[in-house]
């Protein structure tokens, strides 16, 4: 069969216009671009500020300080729109009044999701979300607006989850039975090995 | 070189075929030529720790099947998503299981690939003529890691979404490399909504497409001989359907054990997801560099997972010892060793720590 030795003028040229191209596209996609807006600093917006808060007692339920600060935040920051200011003021309020003994974690977040027009929370079955975000939602907006309770991955069993149980020994045991069944001899392989 | 040959059929046109079901089968192998997988295979493959990667492919079978009925009822629309994973639990027939065999069935399938990767390592599995198949699972591997990710994200509740802030941010880290974690590549569109097509299309079409070539390579270079005997002298062959005969036993085993754990342990769905915090864990199998990332910052996730896969990629071309018994190699055992302990050290640190915040005040 004939090899050939070396590429002929053709072959080069094409070689040396895919190096460049290719150079050229990882200079294209290595060169430094402008970053997008994604979380550079604390927000300033009150409404980004409630929803943080809420998702605070939402997710770290015994640890007040992250909703504690957002709320103190939120009632300070610059931007106010879409939210009504005086709930979010008796958030704080009965936050630092429950400083002295136990925070009312359930009053402190339905001030708060009253505060931006969410629904108050009901549950970790809660059927849908409890507020409206305006549409569009592109990028990577998240599209909550009150974060909703947690959801375990289940209580008891149930009847069908015992009949699931009892289903998924048996394809175990039967593949397991099998597995043995037809297992192959392997003695020759080890007295192959030990030679 | 001596083989017993008595277990392997032969040739398309010797066998007395009796009854329909031979008879259909005749003429389906007569035009389709199914017949070529039964090419021998020696028998230590059947062995469960050469079983390891037919199990893998057993585990990605049972993702799609629930991937697919999953797929009808979830909602990639970022105000649905959370809503409609949840939906498919309390709502959707069976869908709690369902969901929780896939969910387990990712797990294993990590598992599964990372102690195929490993026995492939330490029996040498990756040396001279096998090194492109070497390369082929390393990007199957990180396939399975990009779909564990996407995965992650798409039940959109809190812990998903920091782990997608984590991958914006490396995208920025990445420069132009990291275009397409840019929310403005495709500003009209949802991220959600790419990181869905990618985790139902993109990468199983790559994992798969890859899958096959790693198969025919297989059969190529034959699945490389017992490291103590590379001559493979005096053992027995089988046709490579026994094979498939053997992980499919055990990939029913399998599929027991994880409807099992579907069912005692279904996973739950976190709350609806609030940018600008950073309260919970990652999953367990990128604890090992979220410890880079707690003591160096964000660029840890980027020159751990770097660094990582250039030694994978690196490690047939490094490695030119010819011997394959491990007590032969004790170099490449002593890096492995390490390499292996640092993962498994850093996974422990992170999973013994409180989440740190490393994506700034959002």
């Amino acid at each position: 069969m004939h090899v050939p030795r070396s590429l002929g003028p053709i072959g080069r040229t094409s070689g040396r216009s895919l190096t460049v191209a290719l150079l050229l596209i990882i200079a294209t996609a290595v060169a430094p671009r402008p970053a997008w807006a994604h979380g550079e600093g604390d927000s300033d917006k009150a409404l980004v500020l409630v929803r943080q808060a809420i998702a605070y007692l939402v997710n770290t339920p015994p640890n007040m300080d992250g909703a504690t600060d957002k709320i103190g935040d939120a009632a300070e920051a610059e931007d106010k729109a879409g939210v009504q200011l005086p709930l979010v003021e008796q958030a704080k309020d009965a936050m630092e009044a429950g400083e002295m003994g136990s925070v009312d974690v359930h009053k402190v977040r339905a001030l708060l999701e009253q505060s931006i027009g969410a629904h108050v929370h009901t549950g970790p079955t809660d059927p849908v979300a409890i507020g409206q975000v305006p549409p569009p939602v592109t990028g990577a907006e998240t599209g909550t607006l009150a974060a909703i309770d947690p959801m375990p991955g289940r209580g008891g069993l149930t009847g069908g989850d015992w009949a699931l149980l009892v289903i998924s020994m048996l394809v175990g045991l039967g593949g397991l039975a099998l597995s043995i069944l037809l297992r192959p001899h392997l003695p020759s392989v080890r007295r192959g090995e030990t030679r | 070189m001596s083989r017993t040959t008595t277990d392997v059929p032969p040739g398309p046109a010797a066998p007395q075929r009796r009854g329909w079901p031979q008879r259909a089968l005749h003429a389906i192998d007569e035009r389709l030529g199914i017949d070529a997988i039964r090419y021998p295979v020696p028998a230590h493959a059947n062995r469960v720790a050469y079983s390891l990667g037919g199990l893998t492919a057993f585990a990605l079978g049972i993702l799609i099947v629930t991937g697919v009925i999953l797929a009808q009822f979830y909602n990639p629309d970022p105000t649905a998503a959370n809503e409609s994973v949840r939906h498919i639990v309390q709502a959707v027939w069976a869908g709690r299981f369902i969901r929780g065999v896939h969910f387990w069935a990712a797990e294993a399938m990590y598992v599964l690939a990372i102690l195929h990767l490993l026995r492939i390592y330490f029996t040498g599995a990756y040396k001279r003529p096998r090194e492109a198949n070497w390369l082929i699972g390393v990007g199957m591997l990180a396939l399975t890691i990009g779909a564990m990710f996407t995965g992650t994200v798409l039940k959109w509740d809190q812990e998903g979404f920091e782990a997608l802030s984590h991958n914006l941010e490396i995208g920025k880290l990445l420069g132009g490399l990291g275009f397409w974690f840019n929310p403005d590549f495709s500003s009209g569109v949802p991220i959600l909504i790419r990181l869905y097509i990618a985790h139902v299309s993109i990468i199983p079409m790559l994992i798969l497409g890859l899958l096959v070539v790693h198969a025919l390579l297989v059969k190529r270079h034959k699945i490389s001989p017992a490291p103590r005997n590379p001559d493979a002298a005096g053992e027995p062959v089988g046709p490579f359907t026994h094979h498939l005969r053997r992980i499919a036993t055990l990939g029913l085993l399998l599929l027991g054990a994880l409807s099992l754990i579907a069912v005692l342990f279904p996973p739950g769905i976190g709350p609806t997801p609030v940018e600008g915090i950073e309260v919970t864990k990652p999953p367990w199998m990128y604890w090992w560099m979220f410890t880079l990332e707690n003591w160096i910052g964000l660029s840890g996730i980027v020159w751990g997972a770097g660094v990582l896969f250039a030694l994978l990629v690196a490690v047939p071309f490094i490695d030119r010892n010819p011997r394959r018994y491990w007590r032969q190699r004790p170099v490449a055992m002593v890096l492995g060793v390490l390499v292996l302990a640092a993962l498994i050290v850093f996974s422990i640190l992170e999973g013994i720590t409180t989440p740190v915040e490393h994506l700034g005040g959002m």
